[in-house]
């Protein structure tokens, strides 16, 4: 296959783009529910959406980590500059380092307490750390401030391949659609 | 003649005794700051604070000179609900960052019928100091089993959580907390 054709393959491009709906989903529902009214009718059920939601993208993201050990990674385009290839290899670890911290750091103050988180009434989490409350404020700071550090990097991510689109012409964002 | 001398030989042994000192026993947690307030206008919900101490002194041939001063760590907001509890310390409510403490200082004491009494003084309560009065009850006071001597009391008192810039509302029926303080001190 020549390279100007050659795409991500179809599980590389689902998990690409759900994780990219799910993490921007996570970030809004997190930007609403802490400042919800509380008689409004989404106030229990928005953070246990938010909650689920997190669960699924770890996973997701559990399986994208062991994917990155397959033979098959689609080498960088030949017309990528070495700074580009760098600064792309860059952002793909700090992707993994963030939602990593973000989805554990979620988890692990949610059920860090002494009472059993279950989510919509059937969904028991499992208390896998026993955390001290500041040990949970801590926790819950890096959760919303890394998520800011994750959007601005989405964001950088978003507008490098447009201009990989659009300036550059060549087939970087093609190969993810 | 011979009352107003002893009325007077009382009033100064009065003024001469000194008040003792009891250290409330947080140690043995013999000691609870407990608080209630309305969910919904439907139900109690409790709470308390894990972590506090404090001393108060008393003497019972001057009952008017009694005190208390007791330190709260706000932090320990304990309301056996781990999400609710970190809302709770969060500037919604407690500000525990910015006012890691709540304390309360008394400025006078009028006892009643049988130690029961009224108990003013100062409560600082996310930073913002208000005078509140709290009704006490006098529980007892005697020898303990192991050497030492003890006296207990139970107060209450209601606030108002938007007296203390409290920025959170959760509705009309929730504005007002019910608060406990049960203490037993042990005499130094």
């Amino acid at each position: 296959m020549s390279e100007v054709t050659e795409k991500y393959d179809g599980l590389t491009r689902i998990i690409h783009w759900s994780s990219a709906l799910l993490l921007i989903g996570l970030f809004v529902s997190g930007w609403i529910m802490v400042d919800l009214d509380y008689y409004s009718p989404w106030y229990q059920t928005l953070p246990q959406w938010h909650q689920l939601i997190g669960l699924l993208v770890m996973f997701l993201w559990v399986l994208k980590l062991f994917r990155l050990k397959r033979s098959t990674q689609l080498a960088a385009l030949s017309s990528h500059s070495r700074t580009e290839v760098l600064l792309a290899r860059c952002v793909k670890v700090l992707f993994y380092v963030l939602v990593f911290i973000i989805t554990l750091s979620g988890y692990f103050f949610s059920t860090g307490g002494d009472d059993v988180v279950i989510l919509f009434e059937s969904l028991k989490l499992p208390q896998l750390l026993t955390l001290s409350s500041q040990q949970i404020d801590t926790m819950a700071w890096l959760h919303e401030y890394l998520a800011y550090a994750l959007m601005v990097l989405a964001g950088l991510h978003a507008l490098a391949a447009i201009k990989h689109h659009t300036l550059d012409r060549d087939h970087t964002l093609k190969r993810m659609l | 003649m011979k009352l107003k001398t002893l009325t007077l030989g009382l009033m100064m042994a009065a003024g001469l005794s000194h008040a003792d000192t009891y250290n409330i026993d947080t140690k043995g947690a013999h000691a609870f700051v407990q608080f209630k307030i309305q969910h919904l206008g439907y139900s109690w919900l409790y709470g308390r604070f894990d972590e506090f101490s404090g001393t108060f002194d008393y003497d019972e041939k001057n009952p008017a000179a009694a005190k208390i001063e007791m330190t709260v760590n706000t932090a320990s907001v304990n309301s056996n609900h781990t999400l609710r509890d970190k809302h709770l310390r969060s500037d919604d409510f407690l500000n525990v960052e910015a006012h890691p403490e709540a304390k309360f200082t008394s400025t006078g004491f009028t006892e009643g019928e049988n130690g029961h009494g009224s108990m003013t003084g100062d409560l600082t309560l996310n930073g913002v100091t208000q005078p509140v009065t709290l009704d006490v009850q006098f529980i007892g006071a005697g020898k303990d089993p192991w050497g030492g001597f003890r006296r207990g009391y139970e107060a209450t008192t209601e606030i108002k959580l938007s007296d203390f810039k409290i920025k959170k509302s959760l509705g009309p029926k929730s504005e007002t907390l019910l608060l406990t303080v049960s203490v037993e001190g042990i005499k130094q």
